[in-house]
């Protein structure tokens, strides 16, 4: 029986081509339409939000930030600088992807005097140093000074304040030999300078002469790199997709604080993005509201297209449907024909139609300079509606008619 | 052809009616109509044009309901039966001759013999097409197999209405004026073969204009303003 009555459909669908075709065109410019515009509308939504994600994801940036000064006219600027260690540590932090150094203007210009400050950490302990390029006027109390022989060595000769402030060791003759990180390089230490004599510092020369005096010794080559070297101030870091950025920001905020305990300012994260973000999704929203709406009138404009189609080409067959219960088709048979011939139509009309309009709205965006994206909630919601009404009024009729007295069937 | 009170009939109508809305007004088209008819005989029904001739037809064949009375189908109450059950037996007891053909245009010649085969069930399509092929021969258009329907004479046309209403081998062939769209000598086959079929035991019910066709029956039935007028029994 089922084969009969599939062959019987393909039969009525092979015998009605143009009303087929004319069924089938409705429903293909019904969806094609509906799919043009769903698709042009995501790409204009994923474009918006491709470049709103160049700013945002999970991703934030932590900041020190200055103390605020009791007197509001003067402003004191940061010195403060993350150093390749902290940038280290935090990338330990679970959920932590990535994690990129913001370089602020590098320090010491501006002034006659070649001096640098610059990141020093030995064995984890950290601290900020001054350095000077490799000249002979230096006097030193442990190990030697630099040579020519040491140009484009990584080797540093230290200030003994470096001992005053930061470093805690008992005896500074051991540091001789020993390897230290600045901004993240390694360098030998071969020498310690004698300390400065505060006592006779000269009051022509003022500070200039005391930051050279002060200043550890580097050989010309590294100072140049290091003149290069801008300080981190501030740390942009990414999370993992399943990572509370709120959470984890916190939770590095909170190490940073105990890392730098004796710093005054404190470490917060940069909300400028997160804002602009804000403001971002606010127009993203007015867009896909919009978009919904134009999506929601084609569809129901072509929805109504396909119910008027398929429920006029069902009703000029009610003679059809009376002839064949006169010669003994039951109502269930005469169902399942239309059902199959609706499901067919609809079927294969939809997928033209997902295919065409998805064409047009490669066309359109060409010209427009836009990428189209098809999305499967568009194609559901696209197929299923015209699909639904297309079976909805396709059978509708059919069910009236095929319970109808055969001859009223035909003299509909 | 012989008509014992004792054996059931075939068919029973009793003070049937038929009221049909026409606007706001009722029109009464068949006025209490009562009817016996048994198995083997051939009936003819004359009389003028709208006198309710057809409408009776199709009450008969459960194409349309009837508004009052008794209708018993092989002692069945017809009321009774379901949408399913009355196709069933339109299908396997019924071969239909419509006065205005009603073939299906979507379908062939082929097609259109065939259907009440594939309503019935039967899968095999060479059995399908053999039986089609030997009822279109049957009424002399073998060669029209292929043939769009609407592409057919009026006679034709008829002649394929013909070989459908016999392609399921009915009990009963109600027949509207199967003989009106052709000429005289198509006629006299399409008798002749009627003639033959209820000699094999066929019920035939025909509808007819012709009085000279009323010698192939063995009772007519003339009908007026939707009463039975007077009836004739040819022995
Ligand atoms: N569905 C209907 N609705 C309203 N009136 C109808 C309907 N069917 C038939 N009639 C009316 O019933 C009357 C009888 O019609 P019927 O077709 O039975 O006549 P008939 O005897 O077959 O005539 P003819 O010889 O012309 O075929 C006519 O007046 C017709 O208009
Ligand atoms: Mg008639």
């Amino acid at each position: 029986m089922i084969r009969n009555i599939l062959m019987s459909t393909f039969l009525s669908l092979k015998a009605h081509k143009l009303r087929v075709f004319l069924t089938m065109l409705g429903i293909i410019i019904g969806i094609a339409s509906v799919v043009t515009i769903a698709a042009l509308g995501e790409g204009i939504r994923q474009q918006t939000i491709s470049l709103a994600d160049s700013t945002n994801s999970n991703e934030v940036k932590i900041q020190y930030i200055m103390p605020m000064s009791e007197d509001p006219t003067y402003y004191e600027e940061s010195t403060f600088a993350f150093s390749r260690v902290d940038m280290k540590r935090v990338q330990k932090t679970t959920g932590v992807t990535s994690i990129l150094p913001e370089y602020g203007e590098g320090m010491g210009m501006g002034s006659s005097i070649e001096t640098i400050s610059a990141d020093f950490n030995y064995f984890g302990q950290q601290s900020s140093l001054q350095l000077t390029p490799y000249s002979e006027d230096h006097t030193i109390l442990y190990g030697r000074n630099l040579t020519a022989a040491d140009a484009n060595q990584d080797v540093i000769v230290l200030s003994h304040d470096v001992f005053d402030y930061g470093i805690m060791i008992d005896n500074p003759e051991d540091m001789i030999g020993q390897a230290i990180s600045l901004n993240g390089y390694m360098y030998q230490v071969v020498g310690i300078k004698t300390p400065y004599d505060y006592d006779n510092m000269s009051l022509t020369g003022g500070g200039e002469d005391y930051l050279t005096a002060s200043s550890s010794i580097v050989p010309r080559s590294s100072y140049n790199e290091l003149t290069k070297y801008k300080p981190i101030v501030g740390l942009k870091i990414k999370f993992d997709e399943n990572t509370d950025r709120y959470a984890a920001t916190e939770g590095i905020i909170q190490e940073l604080g105990e890392t730098y305990p004796d710093e005054q300012g404190t470490f917060e994260e940069d909300r400028s993005n997160e804002e602009m973000q804000q403001e971002m999704e606010t127009y993203m929203a007015g867009i896909v509201n919009f978009l919904m709406a134009i999506t929601a009138i084609s569809l129901l404009v072509g929805g109504i297209g396909v119910m008027n189609i398929m429920y006029v080409s069902v009703t000029e067959r009610k003679r059809e449907i009376g002839i064949r219960r006169a010669i003994g088709a039951k109502p269930r048979t005469i169902l399942f024909q239309f059902i199959l011939e609706a499901a067919f139509i609809t079927f294969i009309g939809g997928l033209l139609g997902l295919v065409s309009g998805y064409g047009i709205a490669v066309l359109a965006g060409s010209f427009m300079d836009l990428k189209p994206v098809l999305t499967m909630q568009t194609i559901l919601l696209s197929t299923s509606v015209s699909v639904l009404t297309g079976l909805f009024f396709g059978i509708m009729p059919a069910v009236n008619a095929a319970k109808m007295d055969p001859i009223k069937a035909i003299y509909h | 052809m012989e008509k014992t009170e004792t054996t059931q009939p075939l068919i029973e109508l009793i003070n049937v009616t038929k009221t049909f809305k026409r606007g706001k007004q009722e029109v009464t088209i068949l006025k209490g109509l009562d009817l016996k008819i048994y198995e083997g005989e051939f009936i003819m029904i004359m009389g003028k044009s709208g006198s309710g001739k057809t409408t009776l037809m199709n009450i008969i064949g459960f194409l349309d309901r009837i508004s009052s009375g008794i209708y018993h189908f092989r002692g069945e109450d017809v009321s009774s039966l379901n949408e399913n059950k009355k196709s069933d037996y339109r299908n396997a007891f019924f071969g239909f001759v419509f006065q205005q053909f009603f073939l299906i245009e979507a379908l062939n010649v082929q097609q259109n013999v065939e259907l009440p085969m594939v309503y019935k069930g039967v899968h095999q399509a060479k059995e399908k097409k053999a039986k089609a092929q030997h009822f279109l021969d049957l009424v002399g258009i073998g060669e029209k197999m292929k043939d769009k329907t609407t592409e057919l004479s009026g006679g034709q046309q008829q002649r394929v209405a013909i070989a459908r209403a016999l392609v399921n081998d009915p009990l009963l062939i109600m027949a509207d004026e199967p003989t009106g769209a052709l000429d005289s000598e198509t006629g006299k086959v399409i008798m002749d073969t009627l003639k033959q079929l209820n000699e094999e035991g066929k019920t035939i019910v025909m509808v007819t204009h012709d009085s000279d066709l009323t010698a192939y029956a063995s009772r007519v039935i003339y009908m007026k303003d939707g009463c039975f007028e007077k009836e004739v029994t040819n022995v």
